[in-house]
């Protein structure tokens, strides 16, 4: 048993150390210079904003419902949906001003990886399901949290689509100048 | 209030607003939100649009009353 916790753990800390690697020597290679314009800057910056408060008043509303001695989640699992919850908030809010990926980056890899990650939690509920590990003493537990992750990320979706879908209909029918 | 000279500049030089957008380094719905006039660009980028279409700050966003 402490063989495996062992094990686990230097998987872990090997694929934490992947990742750090990979995130300095991508940006050694200017992968991430000049990601947003000014713009787009200034509408993440304003999503920020919106996003924050929004944690702001779900803390408030999980503090008042605590206060009230109603129990209905492990104190983890709430704040996990409060960070989705506000992690949505900006993305969609970032969406609305053209604003949550670079000027390089494809939209199709921006839905792929929406679609991934939603899927995969969707699958990786359903398997919470089976095991019955949703609900544990009347209250969700972690098992719940890949709902709340394919949830968001499928509002994120579509709220990028429908955007997609509006910004092609407005250059189709010229309104955004678009024509020479 | 439309950017209609700048526009009208950029139809000049046959340039599509993807276009003008590579050369200056920004999306293309900012150079169409500066048309639009829903978005005010800073002076860095006024520049970098007036280099890009080789006109002045003057002709393309002084507002004379027109």
């Amino acid at each position: 048993m402490d063989n495996i916790i062992t094990l686990t753990a230097l998987i872990a800390v090997f694929f934490v150390a992947a990742i750090i690697f990979l995130l300095f020597f991508a940006k050694h290679k200017g992968v991430f210079s000049k990601e947003y314009d000014e713009r787009q800057i200034i509408g993440r910056g304003h999503a920020y904003k919106v996003a924050f408060f929004t944690l702001l008043a779900y803390n408030l509303v999980c503090a008042i419902i605590d206060s009230c001695g109603i129990k209905w989640c492990d104190p983890s699992v709430g704040l996990l949906i409060g960070l989705f919850v506000s992690v949505t908030v900006f993305a969609v809010t970032a969406i609305t001003k053209d604003a949550l990926h670079g000027i390089h980056t494809q939209s199709k890899s921006v839905i792929s990886v929406f679609l991934l990650v939603c899927v995969v939690n969707t699958i990786n509920f359903v398997a919470q399901c089976i095991n019955g590990s949703v609900i544990k003493d009347g209250v969700l537990s972690l098992g719940f949290i890949p709902l709340a992750a394919a949830v968001c990320f499928a509002v994120m979706l579509i709220a990028f689509l429908i955007h997609n879908k509006k910004a092609k209909l407005l250059e189709g029918s010229g309104e955004n100048n678009e024509e020479s | 209030m439309k950017n209609l000279k700048l526009k009208s500049a950029r139809a000049a030089k046959d340039l599509s607003q993807q276009q003008l957008a590579d050369i200056v380094g920004v999306s293309r719905q900012t150079i169409n939100g500066i048309e639009l006039g829903s978005y005010n660009p800073t002076i860095k980028l006024c520049i970098a649009i007036c280099k890009a279409l080789d006109v002045t700050l003057d002709r393309l966003f002084w507002d004379d009353g027109e």
